[in-house]
């Protein structure tokens, strides 16, 4: 219908000194997240330098790739399908941008659990989504009336 | 810094869907209004304030206009976050002697232009968002209003009653693009969602135009043949963790909440002081945040606070975008709610508040913020 936006194509991400370790580890299906090595302070997206501490010197550490969903929208669009975008609270703190795959508009909540999965885009690109978590998957189907909370 | 330097001269081209001309000459046709209505010559100008995302360079404009020498000029990014931190880096500029008529400006066909081509690829903060189709403003902000709406309860006919409010401003706008067409909740709520929790009618309009003002010192001001509308205070600000908007701490308060108190500390004033005040309005939650930001109401409580009538004219206790805003006058990435503002402050709006003095202008955008307050 002509009041849907038309949305240009999605770009695939240009892989930089700052970020090179966490799309490589996407490729492996790991999701990874810095860890400051003087204060320990855990972050993501990837940058060069501690926002707590200011320390340059950081590890990467591996998520376990569960969390929460903090906040979510769903995009329509005119020529597209349309897709859900979630902002995920991993279990490690940080909170990481994706989408919400293989899940009906009105059965997301803030709060809902979820896990995360990994699709291959490209020949360098492995891009992290999420999916309800499996235990979510089955306490959602006992209880439709909760799908109608927190929209 | 208060009250040191004074916008004497506004001025803006029709708004359409198509005008028919480039940017650049949208850009000259305000600046020459803005100049006329200030009483001021073209030569005249020495220094000019822009947005960063403006198509219209000072090189260009110097040349346009056929100026000599222009000794002061500067941009400011982010968008419409800029609108008010343009005047004050003007006001900076003429009270420090660097420049004596300053001119900032926005011109655009937001309609009838093609937007950039589409790129293959996305660096810095961007990787992480737009491949997954973050594409749009409108997708870059609707996880934060919906981050407000389940902290605070908050719903999509809270939303309506801002686009209602401001929308029936426009009416008695003959500048609006809108003017003929009013808005109900009703008609709100069947509007259909574009990113939910946004729906069309939360949305501002596109739209090709162009307005500019011209900053002079407050004593200058004095001589010239319009009111001057006295620059009390101004601020802009980021709050933490900006880059990438959705991966700040909090995504449901607004760091406008800092350029409100510098604006405010500035200009001495609070917001029991404003009379009248213009909020940027690309996306109808952002009211509710600005009313929250700049002390008119708790947090959370900007949208009962529009349900009880607060911010509607006449009559109203903080009537907000009198001229239709960027909801239904037209979207100049916030620019006309300047000039409006000065309107206000010279009693001339089209929605004039019974002897207005203070004018609040302000950004509750949620990456930077910046915000203008101006006295009769």
């Amino acid at each position: 219908m002509s009041e849907l936006p038309l949305r240009p194509a999605r770009p695939l991400p240009s892989i930089d000194a700052d970020s090179e370790p966490f799309w490589e580890a996407c490729r492996a299906s790991r999701l990874l997240l810095q860890k400051c090595a003087r204060c320990g302070l855990t972050r993501y997206p990837p940058r060069p330098m501690c926002p707590r501490c200011s320390s340059l010197e950081s590890a990467w550490i591996e998520a376990v790739g569960s969390g929460s969903v903090y906040s979510w929208a769903v995009a329509h669009d005119r020529a597209a399908p349309s897709y859900a975008m979630v902002l995920v609270e991993l279990d490690e703190g940080p909170r990481v941008f994706s989408n919400l795959l293989d899940v009906a508009p009105n059965a997301i909540q803030v709060g809902m659990r979820v896990e995360v999965v990994f699709k291959k885009v490209s020949e360098l690109i492995t891009l992290p989504y999420f999916v309800v978590a499996t235990s979510a998957r089955e306490a959602t189907a006992d209880n439709p009336t909760q799908n109608r909370a927190n929209r | 810094m208060r009250d040191q330097a004074a916008i004497v001269g506004i001025g803006q081209t029709e708004l359409s869907r198509n005008s028919g001309r480039t940017e650049l000459r949208l850009a000259c046709e305000a600046i020459l209004l803005a100049l006329a209505d200030a009483g001021l010559d073209v030569k005249d100008v020495d220094g000019f304030v822009r947005y960063s995302n403006d198509s219209t360079n000072e090189i260009a404009l110097v040349s346009a206009l056929g100026l000599e020498n222009v000794r002061f000029f500067g941009e400011v990014g982010y968008g419409g976050s800029a609108h008010c931190a343009v005047i004050g880096h003007g006001a900076l500029a003429v009270t420090s002697g660097l420049a004596d008529v300053v001119v900032c400006f926005r011109a655009l066909n937001g309609a009838s232009g093609h937007p950039p081509a589409a790129a293959a690829t996305v660096g810095g903060i961007q990787a992480f968002t737009d491949p997954f189709g973050m594409l749009l403003p409108m997708d870059r902000l609707a996880l934060f209003v919906r981050r407000y709406m389940v902290e605070f309860g908050i719903t999509s006919e809270h939303f309506g009653n801002v686009a209602v409010s401001i929308r029936e401003h426009a009416q008695h706008n003959p500048r609006a693009m809108l003017q003929r067409k009013s808005l109900s909740l009703a008609e709100h709520q069947k509007s259909q969602m574009v990113c939910d929790p946004l729906r069309f009618a939360d949305c501002c309009l596109q739209t090709d135009g162009g307005a500019a003002v011209v900053i002079v010192t407050a004593e200058r001001a004095k001589s010239l043949r319009q009111r001057p509308a006295y620059i009390m205070g101004f601020g802009q600000a980021t709050g933490p963790d900006p880059n990438g908007i959705v991966f700040r701490p909090r995504i449901s308060v607004s760091e406008a909440t800092f350029a409100a108190r510098d604006a405010y500390r500035m200009a001495g004033v609070d917001a029991s002081d404003i009379d009248v005040a213009q909020f940027y309005d690309h996306f109808t939650p952002f009211v509710l945040l600005a009313l929250e930001a700049y002390g008119f109401c708790s947090w959370g409580e900007g949208g009962p606070f529009v349900a009880d009538g607060n911010i509607r004219w006449p009559g109203g206790r903080i009537p907000v975008n009198t001229h239709g805003g960027s909801l239904g006058e037209g979207y100049l990435y916030g620019f006309n709610h300047v000039l409006e503002a000065v309107r206000q402050v010279r009693g001339v709006s089209t929605c004039q508040v019974p002897n207005a003095e203070i004018a609040l202008v302000g950004s509750a955008v949620a990456q930077v913020a910046s915000a203008l307050i101006l006295r009769r």
